[in-house]
């Protein structure tokens, strides 16, 4: 990095606020999607909304790419520096700037952590939905980007459903709002076309969120199958059956061991298959749908329906499935996982499906996913070190996404496009969407410097992903 | 090239006192993309009509030669009852679709007015929500999929079919609330929810706006879960009191919905949750609830007005704006009905059943605008005599974001004959 550029930055974030020393910009290299790597050459740190802006209008001028970047808790490497020399991290940009319980919605910087938010007014009585299984590290500034979802969205909706506004900083350093803090702002829905563009329209600042109450009662369910196939059956069933819960999750046997062996919550490990199901609402609601729940477990063989017996075993329960995938490493030294999702109807199709993958390219596939909407985790498992498995990985990665968009599904439902599935995007877009998808990113960002090279592919090329991929300069 | 063959226009699609040259009523997508590339050509101006219900709102075209008009498109593409999910042409009725997901014990939770009028491009388009966005959300909250032909013809897509996805750039959302100018929707997949076993309504009074508006924040504050929550000045229905908004009373209607268990649940504890503050509380019968629910749904398009306002505030700044505006209409002669969406700051008014002078239009216009934007809020002006459209610039302005809507626009609609002049800054 030439030396004019590092000093303007520093003038602009102060010296703290610029990591140039190779060993600590090597943190840096990915994301939660480890099978590419690069080390940005610049991390900046800015303080201040005004801080981004003055370091984004000064990179536009001198024409250097530059990558957002929260807490690097992504699965497709939406961060990964690719031809993008200098990297902005919102780690500083980290205050909840007001709260407003009357009318239900919170401002917070785009650095903030997920869980903070709901952590700041659970005392009284309300929480922010949408919740990542990374939420005590992810930030919002990234569940904006990615559009993230979690268990609890099949009731509760996505991140886009949540938003009322954003503050952000375009690529060419010009700071707008978008949308606001009341419902129905006149013109076109730009924070709803910037909610999950994964970083390549600007870099969000702030954003004002809606709060949701808690519910009044919860009931947590564990449901004990001898076979997957009785299990998604039973999702099944409970769709149909006009309940809509807050929470509908499946694991199968390897990742049942796994997190038993890591957090002793009481997993039967020789089961086939268990759900996690919870419903919400009024306490009055819970008893009937209860029984009609117990009911469709039984109908489907459920070998046994456990019943969270209070917040702390249903907090347990929660906090196992949710770091299912820190239990891998016990398995595996490296996983990937992929995202794809298919109707709720095919889950059974697509894991038959993967069993077949896993088999056909000798690999360890766990499932740990969000059943109620048909969006798959599985869970690939590779030594790094052993270059054939790793080839392997890729491939039958690409043939799970491939058997989702023949399902009639998509090739991601919370994680994003990022560098990982860009070369798949062509399976389920035409050249003529891929156009307009581009057009639209001129409109915000049209020098191409914010967040290059994600989820568009280059018109004609064909992106054969292996790994190391490619090698950026550095 | 041909001449755009075409039937003579009917009332139907009269805007602003404009009638269309012609009116085509493409049959399937290949004629919608056919109709647009000839249009492109030859830089005729089209705008996408349904049933024409909400043609009122927006600007006054800059050129209106072509009629487009969407209802032949009303195939249902994809149902999938056990997926939640429905695929529909953009023009079948928002009526006709809630017919067919009622088979299923299924429906689309959107309540826009005259659902018999609105078909789903409309609904996307003009992003048209009723009461039960309090607890439903709006109609970008449903809209996973869609299909749009472009200004020059070009079929497009965005989203997909399945309930997550985050594929691409969620063009759903740049649909909702485009108003017709950035390309025609043809196609639409909405996911879908059970329909609620049970409703009811109850009729809550009070002396002022300020003590409805209290008792509506109590309630969204508490853990009950209303289906809708509306605010009036008036009478929605005769049977309940004064319909004209002068008898100085204030009605929150109250919707549950769900089990009986939960109705019953939430209906007895109505009172712990509200104290003394509603002086009476009436539980509606099953008619009369449907009845109101109707009215309330379709008040922003019924009853005579010649002044129609939309205004987005905060929940907690509604009341005092509803009592400073009805002193203000009063101040003005100038008779005004309010309904406002409690719990999500949305205000609805209508002004005047006899004519009320343009200049004192104008004023309250004004007086409107100023008051929403001094709380950071926006008004739109629905419903205007067209002459006065230009004057009170019915949109409004919408800041800094303004550069990127006219790129937006000129990427997508180059020549500027997707509905010229309708939408926000002439957009």
């Amino acid at each position: 990095m030439e030396q004019q550029v590092l000093d303007r930055l520093h003038d602009i974030v102060g010296p703290d606020g610029v990591v140039a020393h190779k060993s600590a910009r090597s943190v840096y290299d990915c994301d939660g999607y480890t099978l590419e790597k690069a080390v940005p050459e610049l991390v900046v740190l800015p303080h201040s909304t005004e801080e981004v802006a003055a370091v984004v209008k000064f990179l536009n001028k001198a024409k250097i790419a530059f990558v957002p970047r929260g807490a690097g808790t992504g699965l497709s490497g939406g961060c990964l520096p690719v031809e993008a020399p200098v990297m902005i991290g919102t780690s500083r940009l980290n205050k909840i700037v007001h709260i407003d319980l009357l009318n239900r919605y919170v401002v917070a910087q785009s650095g903030v952590v997920n869980l903070w938010v709901s952590n700041a007014v659970k005392e009284q009585g309300f929480q922010y939905a949408p919740d990542p299984s990374s939420q005590q590290a992810c930030t919002i500034g990234g569940n904006i980007a990615e559009n993230s979802g979690g268990p609890h969205t099949l009731k509760y909706g996505v991140t886009t459903n949540h938003v009322l506004g954003l503050e952000v900083v375009l690529p060419d350093g010009e700071i707008v709002t978008l949308g606001g803090t009341v419902e129905d702002v006149p013109g076109y829905d730009l924070r709803g076309i910037t909610i999950g563009a994964e970083g390549t329209f600007g870099i969000v600042t702030q954003a004002a969120l809606k709060l949701t109450r808690q519910p009044q009662a919860y009931r947590t369910f564990l449901a004990v199958f001898e076979s997957v196939h009785h299990a998604t059956q039973t999702v099944s069933g409970i769709i149909a059956s006009g309940i809509v819960p807050a929470a509908l999750e499946m694991m199968d046997t390897l990742i049942i061991q796994a997190i038993e062996e890591a957090f002793h919550f009481g997993f039967p490990t020789d089961a086939g298959a268990v759900l996690i199901i919870e419903i919400d609402g009024l306490a009055a609601s819970l008893d009937p749908q209860t029984e009609r729940i117990q009911a469709i477990c039984k109908h489907n063989q459920a070998r046994e329906v456990r019943i969270a017996r209070d917040d702390a075993e249903r907090m347990a329960l929660w906090k196992s499935r949710k770091r299912a995938f820190g239990a891998i490493g016990r398995l595996s030294p490296n996983y990937c996982t992929q995202d794809g999702v298919v109707p709720r109807t095919k889950v059974p199709d697509i894991l038959q499906r993967i069993t077949e993958v896993s088999e056909k390219y000798q690999l360890r596939i766990a499932n740990v996913f969000h059943a109620g909407d048909g969006n798959i985790h599985p869970i690939l498992m590779y030594d790094e070190r052993n270059a054939d498995e790793t080839r392997r990985v890729v491939q039958a990665g690409k043939e799970i996404l491939n058997a989702c968009v023949d399902l009639g599904g998509s090739l991601t439902g919370e994680h994003g496009i990022g560098v990982e599935k860009m070369g798949q995007m062509p399976l389920i877009f035409s050249p003529e969407d891929l156009m307009v998808m581009t057009q639209l990113r001129s409109v915000f960002n049209p020098a191409n410097l914010c967040n290059p090279n994600k989820i568009i592919p280059t018109p004609g090329g064909c992106i054969d992903v292996t790994t190391p991929r490619r090698q950026v300069p550095l | 090239m041909t001449q755009a063959a075409g039937r003579p226009p009917s009332s139907q699609f009269i805007i602003d006192g404009q009638a269309p040259e012609t009116v085509v009523y493409p049959a399937s997508v290949d004629e919608v993309s056919r109709r647009l590339k000839e249009a492109h050509e030859h830089d005729r101006a089209i705008s996408p009509v349904g049933h024409g219900a909400f043609l009122h709102v927006g600007g006054v075209p800059k050129r209106y030669e072509q009629a487009l008009c969407t209802t032949a498109l009303s195939t249902v593409v994809d149902y999938q009852p056990t997926d939640m999910t429905i695929t529909v042409g953009a023009g079948l009725s928002l009526a006709q679709l809630q017919a067919i997901l009622g088979e299923n014990g299924q429906w689309l939770p959107l309540d826009p007015p005259c659902p018999e009028r609105a078909t789903v491009g409309g609904v996307i388009a003009a992003n048209l929500n009723g009461p039960v966005r309090f607890s439903q959300g709006t109609v970008r909250d449903f809209l996973i999929g869609i299909k749009v032909v472009r200004a020059d013809g070009t079929l497009i897509k965005g989203g997909g079919q399945v309930v997550k996805n985050v594929a691409g750039y969620d063009l759903p959302k740049l649909y909702c609330g485009s108003f017709g100018t950035l390309g025609v929707i043809v196609e639409a997949t909405f996911m879908i929810r059970p329909r609620p076993e049970v409703q009811t309504t109850l009729a809550l009074s009070f002396s002022s706006p300020e003590k409805a508006g209290e008792a509506a924040l109590k309630l969204t504050g508490s853990d009950m879960q209303p289906f809708f929550l509306e605010l009036a000045n008036f009478s929605p229905l005769p049977s309940l009191g004064d319909q004209s908004g002068d008898e100085g009373v204030y009605r929150l209607f109250v919707g549950f919905a769900g089990m009986q268990e939960e109705i019953d649940d939430q209906r007895s504890h109505l009172r712990d949750v509200l104290g003394d503050d509603a002086s009476v509380i009436e539980e509606l019968s099953v008619d009369e609830a449907q009845t109101l629910s109707q009215a309330l749904r379709d008040f922003p398009v019924s009853g005579p007005a010649t002044l129609r306002c939309k205004v987005s505030l905060q929940p907690t700044q509604l009341a005092t704006f509803c009592a400073d505006l009805a002193a203000e209409a009063r101040r003005r002669h100038a008779p005004v009905r309010f309904l406002a969406r409690a719990g999500n700051g949305i205000l609805y008014t209508a002004f005047g059943g006899e004519a009320v002078p343009d200049d004192q239009l104008l004023a309250l216009v004004d007086w409107i605008r100023v008051h929403a934007t001094g709380n950071n809020g926006f008004a739109v002006v629905e419903e205007i005599p067209s002459a006065l459209k230009e004057r009170a610039n019915v949109w409004g302005t919408v800041g800094k974001a303004f550069p990127l809507m006219q790129r937006l626009k000129e990427t997508l609609d180059p020549k500027g004959i997707l509905n010229p002049g309708r939408f926000v800054g002439g957009l």
